[in-house]
């Protein structure tokens, strides 16, 4: 009897065996063992993307003629109006590099764009991330700012050798310096994860107490570029209510973050020249 | 036994890994409802269930390291959740004996929802409070179960036919067992 | 045993039994009393030991302009902390004590004070984040290890910080680079802004940093309690509605560890902001007189009165100070580099000067109330006047003279001989009905109680002197024993210009309905006919011919009147310059006095030369905000004179 009762409580000593034995573990082993693991399944996430690739390709093929024409046409246009705002932005561009060297400005970072797939999305309760299909062989730094057309998307959280990890913006470990629109006023962003059926979220704090929200025209965040990581004016979402922050001198906000977050599948990583990688 | 059978974990932990890609897959589609769906305990069930406890524990190991590969939790908090939940279920199946199948259902998705219990305590512990929300979690929970209601009994049927091709018959050692 | 011994054996046994008895009973009616009876305070004792109450200030308000301009408000003071009861912090402290155990041992050394090796090791940790912060931020900042102990003993409970006011660039930078679990974190705090640094610094006032208020009402009071440094007004508005300013302060209680360092937060109330308050000030008209001050450096001070309603628009007084060198505290060399320059007092309110000329109007209302003169009335100025064994000069030989040119010269003689007419005691009274011998009442702190109207009595009790007619020729030009203080000088020229008198003015903007509840003014008590000559008078005072040229405004005619006093000291005489006006002069609504300090001793420092240009730049300023008051009559005449 009593040797069954040991029996029965030997699952619960493995259990605290391996505990034990995993705490000790030395760390350079648990990170050996994970890369391995990552390494190992990443080509079988980066083949489910060529895939779904493959499946759009073939879903375009199946179009008609006219279908095309169309698409071709939108596309001729969308191109002109492409071309025109290049035209725009380089004389811009030039006025502004005019404008900085006669105020003796110091020259902004620059940073080039590295275009990748998104791999996996997996936005669960507790975290959100991407994983996207560029990694340290295409020169992906570590903390490394990604965006997409509708702002920024989040960080590089890991880099691997053909795949990268991105922190997204609704995380709830991502912390940045942005501001409101017409103001520059850092003020602290974090996530806050997503909402069911709805956008993703985040929290401002240190939001002065001057600011309104107006529901009708919600005031845009926008990155303020201060922080060093990321560059200066891009959107990140749109301040929908406010309430009295815990210094009683800030108030502290939701943003409401771009809904197209959580249908993204190409991100471009930002990679500073300046420095080689953002940190 | 012969190599095949003493190695069925890995026929098992193979099944698990095909099982998280497709619903990987799946959860890429569905993101932008925000709902998630985790399908861990239907696994861990199965491999308790079916097999040995050594056995069920070696074929969830590998299980839990690739999903500890890819999250941002210390790693090795899946290989404790799981490892910690299988045994419990192997002492539960070794005090219910016979009745473990028709309780079995209800063992996965009682596995499902501690698994998520789980990872919240580890998400509150690692990564903060900030961005946990109840409601979403509570609602990740039940598509998740129900997902696992629906799918269990063909999930384990499918692990014990493939095993049963690969000549590991289950069924017959556990009345042999007996 | 036989039966005998059994029985005394058997009634000892009682006696043990009792005793017993007796014994449980008091133990279980100690324990029944404690668990039961006392268990409240117990709880009460339990929570006491186990719980810390923080207060934090609720932000002060904000003090506007008279438009809802911002003049102070609170900035946030951005620091880098570090929670010292953090449990990695904790840990790493510990690490770091053992391991320099450790290397003692191995060593061999033996460890003089292991509460040193703890104080040391706990400034290691923190130096090692206070350096990961310096890569970050640029700076090279260094942690004291005796104030973090301090800060130990002290604060256990508040943030220890690390590195003080973060500029927006820093708080940017460390919020996008420390890992959100990082031990250091951005912390914000707040302190008093001043937009417009030293403008209208005396009569905004500035904050001094005092131990928080703990109000009876507030939860958590049998707590022991840690709470961040309040503020409390020190001079100025910030002062005088303190109350009304203070935030209302916030609440945290705290379950601690038998260490003292926090667990987990139980309640948590937010600060409040503290009311804001519009003054009566108006910003632009206040950086007008500020400027004109700041053109050469003068001292002396300035108030600006909106006569319909007795609101001040402008006050200054020089030399001042940057209230921004206050916040959030006033350091050493600050206030020793502001007493040095006696920048402290506000000379508007509590400055005590010889009223000089103006007092001339005085004197003539005094002359004119009594009939000694009206207006018409003309005296032979030859260029003193000979009282007694003593000779009084006036400025310059006047010849005949009548009222008005009077006051647009400035002749003494002619006021010597008006005074000497009507006698100080009509000459008192008359000042002491224009309330120059009292405070103005208005709403600020420590106005001076000190200014003088001389009567006889006053000589006769102070000095045991009779009032000669030489005093009274004294007091006629406005000198002698006479002081007043800038806003009463401002005052009189509000009641001149409405012949009526006026008492407490405000730097409060005042609600249509707090207009109406005001007390109306008394009247002068000067017939109209007899008013408007002073008035006419002071016009020419303001023109080509008269003292106050420099306070000509295109477009507008501006009433006013020049002074030169003296304030005699052992090495020498020092001369004010002052300028009293007001404008329009048909329909008055601002009113103002200027006061210069002369810069050296003996040095000549005549009002329409010093003073006038300093309220021309008010009443600048004043009419271009307000053009509906320029004298369209006037404006045509200038504009046809311009033309070719």
């Amino acid at each position: 009897m009593l040797k069954k009762r040991l029996f029965n409580k030997k699952p619960f000593a493995v259990l605290i065996a391996v505990a034990i034995f995993w705490i000790f573990v030395p760390f350079i082993v648990k990170s050996t063992l994970r890369s391995a693991f990552y390494e190992f399944q990443a080509p079988i996430s980066a083949s489910a993307s060529y895939v779904r690739e493959l499946q759009n390709f073939w879903a375009a093929r199946s179009k008609s003629k006219s279908e095309l024409y169309e698409a071709g046409k939108d596309l001729a246009h969308l191109n002109a109006t492409y071309e025109l705002m290049i035209l725009e932005n380089q004389a811009m561009r030039e006025e502004i590099s005019r404008l900085e060297s006669l105020l003796g400005l110091p020259s902004r970072p620059e940073y080039k764009y590295e275009i990748a797939r998104v791999v996996t999305r997996e936005f669960n309760s507790w975290w959100h991330q991407l994983e996207i299909r560029k990694g340290s062989l295409h020169g992906i730094p570590m903390g490394a700012p990604v965006v997409f057309a509708g702002g920024v998307v989040g960080r590089i959280s890991e880099v691997h050798q053909y795949t990268s990890t991105v922190e997204l913006l609704s995380n709830n470990h991502l912390r940045m310096a942005v501001i409101i629109e017409g103001d520059n006023r850092p003020m602290s962003f974090r996530g806050a994860g997503f909402r069911l059926f709805r956008s993703p979220i985040g929290i401002a704090q240190y939001v002065p107490t001057d600011i309104a929200v107006d529901s009708s025209n919600p005031p845009r965040i926008l990155t303020s570029g201060m922080g060093g990581v990321f560059p200066a004016g891009l959107h990140i979402g749109h301040l929908v209510s406010l309430k009295p922050g815990s210094s009683g001198m800030f108030q502290d906000g939701e943003i409401r973050l771009e809904p197209r977050l959580s249908n993204l599948t190409e991100v471009a990583v930002l990679i500073s020249l300046d420095e080689g990688t953002a940190q | 036994m012969n190599l095949l059978s003493r190695n069925r974990w890995l026929i098992v932990a193979i099944c698990h890994y095909v099982t998280l890609f497709i619903f990987s897959e799946i959860n890429y589609h569905i993101a932008f409802t925000g709902i998630y769906i985790l399908i861990t305990g239907m696994l861990l069930t199965s491999s308790s269930l079916i097999l040995s406890p050594t056995q069920g524990a070696l074929s969830l190991v590998p299980v839990a390291f690739n999903i500890d590969s890819r999250i941002p939790l210390p790693f090795g908090s899946s290989l404790i959740i799981l490892v910690g939940l299988h045994f419990a279920i192997a002492l539960f199946k070794s005090q219910i004996q016979r009745e473990t199948d028709d309780l079995a259902i209800v063992t996965a998705l009682f596995a499902n929802i501690l698994v998520h219990l789980a990872y919240t305590l580890f998400s509150r512990a690692y990564l903060g409070t900030n961005g946990i929300d109840p409601l979403l979690i509570s609602v990740n929970a039940i598509s998740s179960s129900l997902v696992v209601a629906l799918l269990y009994t063909l999930y384990s049927r499918s692990i014990v036919d493939i095993l049963g091709i690969l000549g590991i018959h289950v069924h017959q050692e556990s009345r042999h067992k007996r | 045993m036989n039966p005998d011994n059994t029985k005394k054996y058997q009634s000892r046994l009682w006696i043990f039994y009792g005793l017993l008895i007796i014994l449980l009973s008091l133990l279980y009616s100690g324990l029944f009393y404690r668990q039961l009876i006392e268990s409240e305070s117990h709880a009460n004792r339990e929570k006491i030991q186990n719980q810390r109450r923080i207060l934090t200030p609720g932000p002060r308000g904000n003090l506007l302009d008279r438009d809802g301009r911002v003049l102070v408000s609170n900035w946030p003071k951005f620091s880098a902390v570090v929670f010292l009861s953090d449990d990695l912090v904790q840990s790493a402290f510990h690490n770091h004590y053992r391991s320099l155990v450790r290397d003692y041992r191995e060593r061999g050394e033996k460890i003089e004070s292991y509460s040193q090796l703890r104080v040391h090791s706990r400034a290691m940790v923190l130096q090692s984040y206070l350096s990961e912060v310096n890569r970050l931020i640029g700076r090279q900042e260094e942690v004291d290890a005796s104030d973090i102990s301090r800060h130990l003993y002290v604060n256990p409970l508040l943030p220890y910080p690390i590195v003080n006011n973060l500029t927006a660039s820093e708080f940017a930078v460390l919020l996008e680079s420390l890992p959100v679990e990082s031990p250091v974190q951005v912390y914000v705090s707040n302190m008093r802004h001043y937009p417009y640094e030293n403008a209208a610094a005396h009569a905004l006032g500035y904050v001094g940093q005092s131990p928080l208020e703990v109000k009876s009402d507030m939860p958590g009071n049998e707590l022991k309690t840690f709470a961040s440094k309040g503020t409390y007004g020190r001079n100025g508005i910030e002062k005088q509605f303190d109350q009304v300013l203070q935030g209302k302060t916030g609440s945290e209680i705290w379950v601690v560890d038998p260490s003292g360092y926090q667990v987990e937060p139980i309640r948590q109330t937010y600060p409040e902001k503290g009311k804001d308050i519009t003054l009566s000030i108006d910003i632009d008209l206040q950086l007008a007189g500020e400027s004109g001050y700041d053109l050469y450096k003068d001292k002396g001070a300035l108030v600006a009165i909106d006569i319909n309603s007795m609101e001040i628009l402008a006050m200054l007084s020089r030399p001042d100070y940057d209230l921004n060198a206050t916040s959030p505290f006033i350091s050493n060399i600050v206030f020793a580099d502001i007493s040095e320059r006696k920048a402290w007092e506000n000379k508007a309110i509590r400055g005590l000067y010889p009223p000089g000329s103006p007092f001339k109007l005085i004197t003539a209302i005094a002359g004119l109330k009594a009939g000694k003169i009206d207006a018409s009335t003309v005296f032979e100025c030859d260029g003193a006047h000979q009282i007694g064994g003593r000779r009084f000069p006036c400025m310059g030989r006047h010849g005949e003279i009548d009222l008005r040119t009077a006051i647009e010269k400035s002749c003494n003689e002619y006021f010597y001989r008006v005074g000497l007419a009507t006698g100080v005691d009509n000459l008192s009274q008359e000042a002491i009905y224009m309330r120059l011998n009292a405070p103005t009442q208005v709403d600020l702190p420590n106005e001076t109680r000190s200014m003088l109207t001389p009567s006889r009595d006053w000589k006769k009790s102070r000095t045991g002197e009779p009032w000669y007619p030489g005093d009274t020729a004294n007091m006629s030009i406005g000198q002698g024993a006479l002081t007043v203080t800038p806003l009463q000088m401002a005052m009189l020229a509000a009641s001149i210009a409405k012949n009526q008198v006026y008492s407490s003015p405000t730097i409060l903007k005042q609600s249509a309905t707090q207009l109406l509840r005001r007390s109306p003014p008394q009247p002068l008590g000067l017939p109209v006919d007899i008013h408007k000559a002073i008035v006419e008078g002071m016009d020419r005072v303001v023109s080509p011919t008269g003292t106050a040229r420099a306070a000509i405004i295109e477009g507008v005619s501006v009433a006013g009147k020049t002074g030169t006093a003296q304030i005699n000291k052992a090495e020498g005489n020092l001369e004010l310059a002052w300028f009293i006006g007001f404008a329009p002069v048909d329909d008055p609504q601002i009113a103002i006095a200027a006061l210069v300090e002369g810069q050296e001793l003996n040095q000549s420092f005549g009002g329409g030369t010093y003073a006038a240009p300093m309220a021309r730049y008010v009443l600048e300023a004043y009419f271009k905000k307000y053009p509906e008051y320029l004298d369209t009559a006037k404006e045509e005449a200038i504009a046809n004179v311009s033309l070719p």
